[in-house]
């Protein structure tokens, strides 16, 4: 059996949503992220002709050939410093996951699942506030219809101060549309606060002990959301009416070095850029310090419905914020 | 390698086409080039007068006839300053174009890179009548910039038309430079066989045959205007350079980091 999924994710400009796509198939081939070692999946990059024909039948002539995708551009600009995705279009990305260990039943059974996961530029669906945006009119429409037929949506925000920022407005109004669309098939939402590894840049090799403790990231998202008006809105998602669960987590893109354990960003690089041996080029430059950091968590649990140690329901961080000052850790 | 050549001759009369804009891309500061943190992706400058139905067909991406446009489809030796695209899109219009990625943190930056693009958008009946005077004026003056965040959005979104006046250039005068150079024969021999066929096709020439862009898009003025205005294909011409595919349609491209000279071969 075969289940297709569609997951949209959005997000305003500059949050890390395609950085976070880009790290998906590391993330998980690494196993960096919080789900236990014995659940082993593997997700890998598909064609859209593949991922259209469930069975994709393969010629002989096929069975060896390789074809460079969307999926391994994204990620070769992804290595060297980004490309801001245009307002001109969404871009799919399909993949095949599959969970190769132990997991309730329930989880494995419609197993393996073809993923089509969207991308699109902030400024389409929480643009912020006074800018022309699109050339294209009809990518609003399209990614309006995308967004309702999709089953799960991530919502990828940066860890900023998120009472100040200029696109609240039209992500608080992105919710309520949500919320009271009829139509929506959405099962699972998930916000995703991306830039993580930047809260523990002054902690060193000490950065990536802090940043597995699941009770940290708990607090962090306690903290960002302590004010976040829209969060009553998504409460709404969650009711018999709503029809969908929604989770919350942390993800970083560029993670934490290898072996050093320090966030992986590169200070004597200009823009913003990880850490690589110098004079070393091509993939293997790219990838030997570079370790994900949970940016496998939100399209797990969009793709599966199943949480990590790293996913958070409300009634955990309501908890967590009646407790709060107690047990806190960080302040 | 030929010789630069020029689209004024003695033997020219006057002329003059209208050029209207849009600019896609995002707005920068001034004095370091580098995008504003509220800067997103907008259509930075706009022609008053440009048909809102055309907009849509004007992006980079339509306009190279691909689904995405991404830095792959840009020639390495044309990443700094883009790849070029002409060819005749929907409501009689001609696009001029020059896109490229440029990091949004400066022109010599290291942050990520966003799409900037210039279209020029000029009467088809124009560009049938005086290609070598548009490839001109493209190769002297289409830049992909970006428009300042300081310029109100007033005056970048409601620009006047500009019109250029110049000599235009002679057909016959044309036709004895193509036959002067075997670049010239291709150039011609390649358009005769395109017009017995509906199927896109693309003549590329590369560093060993123009020594510029500039050359390139001279050379190609000088073929397009040989070509009679009832040429049966003249809406699916396409002019590109540093464009790592072809263009849509019937398409004469420079290609710098193309390996073989003067290679004739049929576009998928």
């Amino acid at each position: 059996m075969t289940e297709k999924l569609t997951i949209c994710l959005v997000g305003p400009k500059a949050g890390g949503k395609s950085s976070l796509l880009a790290a998906l198939t590391e993330c998980v081939a690494q196993g960096s992220f919080g789900y236990a070692p014995r659940l082993r999946p593997a997700i890998q990059p598909l064609g859209e002709k593949d991922f259209r024909a469930a069975e994709a039948e393969m010629r002989p002539a096929d069975f060896l050939a390789h074809e460079e995708g969307d999926y391994e551009r994204l990620q070769r600009d992804f290595a060297q410093g980004g490309v801001a995705t245009d307002t001109l279009d969404t871009y799919e990305y399909y993949f095949r996951l599959t969970v190769n260990g132990e997991a309730p039943p329930a989880i494995l059974t419609p197993g393996p699942w073809l993923l089509e996961i969207v991308d699109s530029a902030g400024e389409v669906a929480v643009p912020p506030n006074g800018v022309e945006i699109a050339i294209l009119d009809d990518v609003k429409t399209k990614l309006a219809r995308q967004l309702l037929a999709c089953e799960a949506i991530v919502l990828v925000l940066p860890l900023v101060r998120l009472e100040d920022s200029l696109w609240i407005g039209a992500l608080t109004r992105l919710i309520d549309r949500l919320v009271i669309a009829p139509e929506k098939k959405l099962r699972r939402l998930v916000v995703v606060f991306s830039h993580y590894e930047r809260l523990f840049v002054r902690l060193g090799p000490s950065a990536f002990t802090y940043a597995c403790d699941p009770a940290v990231a708990r607090h962090v998202l306690s903290r960002a959301l302590r004010r976040a008006q829209w969060l009553e809105r998504l409460r709404a998602l969650e009711t018999p009416n709503g029809g969908a669960r929604v989770r919350f987590t942390v993800a970083s893109a560029y993670g934490f070095t290898k072996r050093f354990q320090n966030p992986n960003i590169d200070p004597h690089q200009p823009g913003e850029r990880r850490f690589r041996r110098a004079g070393l080029e091509g993939a293997r430059a790219a990838g030997e310090f570079w370790r994900p950091f949970l940016t496998a968590e939100p399209f797990l649990y969009a793709a599966l419905g199943m949480d990590s140690a790293f996913t958070f329901s409300f009634a955990q961080l309501d908890a967590r914020a009646a407790g709060n000052d107690e047990t806190s850790i960080i302040d | 390698m030929s010789s630069p050549v020029s689209a004024n001759t003695s033997t020219a009369v006057e002329a003059a086409i209208d050029i209207r804009r849009l600019h896609y891309g995002k707005l920068v500061d001034a004095t370091t080039g580098a995008v504003p943190s509220q800067s997103g992706y907008e259509v930075t400058r706009r022609s008053f007068d440009l048909d809102p139905s055309l907009v849509g067909h004007l992006s980079p991406a339509r306009l190279i006839g691909r689904r995405r446009f991404d830095p792959d489809a840009i020639e390495t030796s044309a990443l700094r300053s883009g790849c070029f695209v002409a060819r005749t899109t929907a409501y009689d219009a001609t696009a001029l174009m020059r896109a490229r990625f440029r990091p949004e943190d400066g022109e010599n930056g290291g942050a990520r890179r966003h799409q900037q693009s210039s279209v020029w958008v000029v009467a088809f009946d124009d560009w049938r009548r005086f290609p070598a005077a548009c490839l001109a004026i493209a190769a002297g003056h289409l830049r992909a910039d970006p428009d300042l965040a300081a310029e109100t959005a007033a005056v970048r979104l409601a620009e006047t038309p500009s019109r250029w006046r110049f000599q235009n250039l002679d057909v016959d005068r044309a036709r004895a430079v193509l036959l002067r150079d075997a670049w010239g024969c291709d150039m011609l021999e390649f358009f005769l066989d395109a017009a017995s066929s509906d199927a896109a096709a693309c003549l590329d020439f590369d560093a060993r045959d123009f020594a510029n862009e500039r050359d390139f898009l001279a050379a190609a003025g000088f073929a397009l205007q040989s070509l009679s205005s009832s040429y049966p294909r003249w809406r699916d011409v396409s002019v590109a350079c540093g464009l790592a595919y072809p263009a849509p349609g019937v398409c004469l491209r420079y290609s710098p980091d193309h390996a073989l000279p003067g290679a004739l071969s049929d576009a998928a």
